[in-house]
C-alpha cells in the first residue's frame, strides 16, 4: 500500500508541474461575452455603430499605420475581405489613435477596401482588450495592436486571436480564417 | 577611452504616455573636454531589452516609425545629424517585405559643435531617443527617452 503511494507521489507531482501550464495555455478571455458596443467614425466620415455588425459574422482588426505586423497581415485581411464577401461576412478595421491622413495612405498601399473606423484615443481598443492580468506592464490599448476578432451575428465574440499563443505572429490570419471557417460551416 | 566614462541616464518616461514601461536603456560620453570653436562627437548607446528590436533609421517602409535622435540647440551649442549604426534585416513571418531593426546594445554618434564664442564650462543639450518596439507576436506603442549630452568647453572664445 505504502509502495502504491509513493509510486503516486511523482505522477501527482507531475500533474501539479503541469497544471499552471495547461490552465495558462487555455486563454479564454472574451469568448462567448457580448462584443463592447461602440459608435466609431470611419475614416471616410461615415458612421459605423456595433449594431451595424448584428446578423452576420464580422472579422475587426485592430490597428496602427506604423506596426509592421499591422503591414504584412494588411494584404491577408484584404483577402479574407473578397473571399468571403460573398457568404455575408464583414470586415472592419479600428486604428488606434491616428490621424486620417497616415491612414488614408495606408489603405491605399495595400488596397484595403473595407472600412476603416478611427478610435482615436484608443477607448473601443480599450474594451476589447483582455483584462490587466495579462501582459499588465502594457496599456490596454497597446495590447490590442495587430490583434483580431471576430463577432458573431448575434453580437459575441467568437475569436480574439490574443487567446492564441503562437511562437510568430499569424501574419497570414491563418487560424482566424480557420475559425471563421468553423463558424460558417457551423450555421 | 571613452567607454569607460559613461554616463547612465536614468530612463524616465516618454512625453507622449508618460506611464509606459521603457524597453531600451541610453547611456551617454561622460562630458568630454572640448575647446570653443570646436567640435566632438559623442557616443549615445542603446540598450534594447532582450527579446525586443526597433525599428531602424532609416526604415524601408516610411510608415514606420524609425528610431530617431532629436537634439535641439542651446546657446554656444549645436548638434549636427545624428550618426545611426547599420541596420539588420529581418522579415517577419508570412510577410513580402523585409525590415531594418536594431537589437541588442548599439551605438550612436552624435556630433556636437561649441560656438567660438561659448564661456568656459560645462554646456548640457537635453535631446529625446524616439522608438518603436516590437517583439516577435507584438509591437508597442512608441515611446521617447530623455538623452543628455553634455561637454566641458575649455578656452573660452575671447
Amino acid at each position: 500500500m505504502r509502495a502504491r503511494t509513493r509510486r503516486g507521489i511523482p505522477l501527482l507531482l507531475m500533474l501539479l508541474a503541469w497544471a499552471p501550464a495547461a490552465l495558462a495555455a487555455g486563454w479564454n478571455y472574451r469568448i462567448g461575452e457580448e462584443a463592447p458596443s461602440f459608435s466609431l467614425k470611419a475614416v471616410d466620415g461615415k458612421s459605423v455603430s456595433s449594431a451595424d455588425l448584428r446578423g452576420h459574422y464580422t472579422v475587426v482588426s485592430f490597428m496602427t499605420t506604423w506596426c509592421p505586423f499591422c503591414n504584412a497581415s494588411a494584404p491577408h485581411l484584404q483577402k479574407i475581405f473578397e473571399a468571403y464577401r460573398d457568404r455575408g461576412v464583414g470586415v472592419l478595421i479600428v486604428d488606434i489613435d491616428e490621424e486620417n491622413k497616415p491612414v488614408k495612405k495606408f489603405a491605399a498601399k495595400h488596397g484595403l477596401s473595407c472600412p476603416i473606423l478611427m478610435d482615436p484615443d484608443g477607448k473601443v481598443a480599450t474594451l476589447y482588450a483582455p483584462p490587466k492580468e495579462f501582459i499588465p506592464d502594457l496599456e490596454r490599448q497597446e495590447v490590442m495592436i495587430a490583434s483580431f476578432a471576430i463577432i458573431d451575428p448575434a453580437g459575441k465574440v467568437a475569436f480574439l486571436s490574443l487567446n492564441d499563443k503562437p511562437e510568430e505572429f499569424d501574419a497570414r490570419l491563418t487560424k482566424l480564417r480557420g475559425r471563421l471557417d468553423e463558424l460558417l460551416a457551423a450555421k | 577611452m571613452r567607454a569607460a566614462a559613461l554616463l547612465t541616464l536614468v530612463l524616465a518616461a516618454g512625453a507622449a504616455h508618460a506611464a509606459l514601461p521603457q524597453f531600451a536603456t541610453v547611456a551617454v560620453d561622460e562630458a568630454p573636454t572640448v575647446h570653443a570653436g570646436e567640435s566632438v562627437t559623442l557616443r549615445v548607446t542603446v540598450s534594447i531589452t532582450p527579446g525586443y528590436h526597433v525599428q531602424a533609421n532609416p526604415v524601408l517602409n516610411p510608415a514606420l516609425i524609425p528610431l530617431t535622435l532629436t537634439v535641439p540647440a542651446a546657446p554656444f551649442l549645436d548638434a549636427g545629424k545624428p550618426v545611426y549604426p547599420r541596420a539588420r534585416r529581418m522579415r517577419l513571418a508570412g510577410s513580402d517585405e523585409d525590415l531594418v531593426i536594431y537589437d541588442g546594445t548599439f551605438v550612436l554618434e552624435q556630433p556636437v559643435f561649441v560656438g567660438k564664442d561659448s564661456p568656459p564650462g560645462e554646456i548640457a543639450l537635453d535631446g529625446a531617443l524616439r522608438y518603436q518596439a516590437c517583439d516577435d507576436r507584438r509591437c508597442l506603442l512608441p515611446r521617447t527617452l530623455p538623452v543628455r549630452l553634455r561637454v566641458r568647453v575649455v578656452d573660452g572664445g575671447r
